[in-house]
């Protein structure tokens, strides 16, 4: 599937896949009209399974990437209703888990998880 | 939780006395009410200490602060009243000390001296006994001049936790309007609303300013386990963007102290904000609280 590359979807697969060593990475189909926006999830997997929440039946982990310009965030973008949206009409039903990337103008990209609901700190 | 709703604590609310504004968080000034309110959730925070001796949290006494939201959920759930004490309080307390002296003397004089009569009878019974198991003869009446200085040097004079003072500056008043000024004062329903829903599902909140949030939530009582998560202050569910740099600040940071940075907002509907009052709330709790649990990835 071809990509525009002034997305940042682009920036993220291309960052995911080259510099954090993603397998895998690919824009999902589905989208979500949101605020004059529409939002697309990545879907890839880590290089290490660092934990076994979301490990398939090939014992690979697949997240769904999230991504976000650090820029948006101020123009009434990313609201508790949007992320619940996403997860409703973006995610797979049982998905606990989104990461979530954080493009700035500069190039650089930091990932965080958001976990749906209530979560504690996982076994270190 | 049923005895208490049975016997609710008392929870003092220092307000102004012309402009109806609460000037001090809500305390509780009884000892056996902090351990039974402990008990079932609620740990609030030690603040009493001498002016002169200002000791470290660790030796600090009565009163307990409550946060507001832990106030709000104990009278909520039936286990607490609310008693306003007026302020300016520490002239009141000397204008009663000056008016009052002298009978205040005279009463605790005579408190003082019962507790020593009973004291002494308790000393000189368990004397006897003693002496009566040993097999020998008591001679109290004999040597009642010795054993009784004895006997006067181990009295003890009880410090009480509570003042009696207190009492002359309280007076009930209809709880929902404390609460509206309180919440007024030093919340928001919708904080309240985040404190409610982790607390059914076990949590223990406490001041979350050492962290970077307005609560700090532990999986059980804070002297027996860590806290997993921070919580921010209640967005907007509908309309307050997430603030991407604070999201970061407060996802590394927490990641750093083994803790998840939670959001969360109240799906309020199409609800006014001026219903969401105590009365609102105790008819219905329809609202519902949406959370989301941040934690850094560990890359990037």
């Amino acid at each position: 599937m071809s990509v525009d590359r002034d997305s940042i979807e682009w920036l993220v697969q291309t960052n995911l896949l080259h510099f954090q060593k993603w397998k895998n990475v690919e824009v999902q189909d589905r989208s979500l009209s949101w605020k004059d926006r529409k939002i697309k999830l990545l879907k890839g997997s880590p290089p290490q399974s660092s934990s076994e929440d979301n490990l398939d039946e090939n014992g690979t982990i697949e997240e769904y990437i999230l991504p976000v310009s650090l820029s948006q965030y101020n123009e009434q973008y990313l609201t508790l209703e949007c992320l619940d949206e996403v997860y409703k009409q973006l995610c797979d039903p049982f998905t606990e888990r989104l990461l979530l990337a954080i493009v700035n103008d500069d190039g650089t990209i930091v990932f965080y998880y958001i976990y749906k609901g209530i979560h504690g700190p996982g076994k270190v | 939780m049923d005895g208490l709703k049975q016997k609710p604590v008392e929870i003092k609310v220092f307000v102004s006395e012309d402009a109806n504004e609460v000037i001090l968080s809500p305390l509780i000034f009884d000892i056996a009410s902090i351990e039974a309110i402990r008990k079932i959730g609620i740990t609030g925070t030690l603040s009493g200490t001498l002016p002169l001796a200002t000791q470290q949290n660790l030796f600090l006494s009565v009163p307990l602060k409550l946060m507001v939201e832990e106030a709000i959920w104990l009278y909520i759930n039936g286990c607490a009243k609310f008693s306003v004490m007026n302020g300016p309080i520490s002239s009141r307390f000397s204008e009663l000390l000056d008016s009052q002296s002298e009978q205040l003397e005279q009463e605790s004089k005579l408190r003082l001296q019962k507790s020593f009569e009973l004291q002494k009878k308790y000393k000189q019974e368990q004397h006897i006994l003693k002496m009566k198991k040993l097999g020998i003869e008591s001679r109290i009446d004999k040597g009642a001049s010795e054993s009784n200085a004895l006997i006067e040097s181990s009295l003890f004079v009880r410090t009480s936790d509570t003042s009696d003072l207190m009492n002359h500056f309280s007076n009930q008043q209809i709880s929902g309007k404390i609460i509206n000024y309180l919440v007024a004062n030093y919340s928001s329903w919708d904080n309240y609303l985040l404190f409610q829903s982790l607390r059914e599902q076990n949590y223990i909140m406490s001041p979350g300013a050492r962290f970077g949030g307005k609560y700090i939530a532990y999986p059980g009582d804070p002297l027996n386990y860590h806290s997993h998560m921070t919580v921010r202050n209640a967005l907007d569910y509908y309309n307050e963007p997430i603030d991407m740099l604070e999201l970061a600040c407060g996802a590394r940071l927490g990641t750093t102290v083994k803790k998840l940075w939670v959001i969360g907002g109240v799906k309020h509907g199409n609800r006014e904000k001026s219903d969401r009052t105590v009365q609102n709330l105790l008819l219905n709790k329809e609202d519902d609280v949406s959370f989301f649990s941040v934690e850094w990835a560990g890359f990037g």
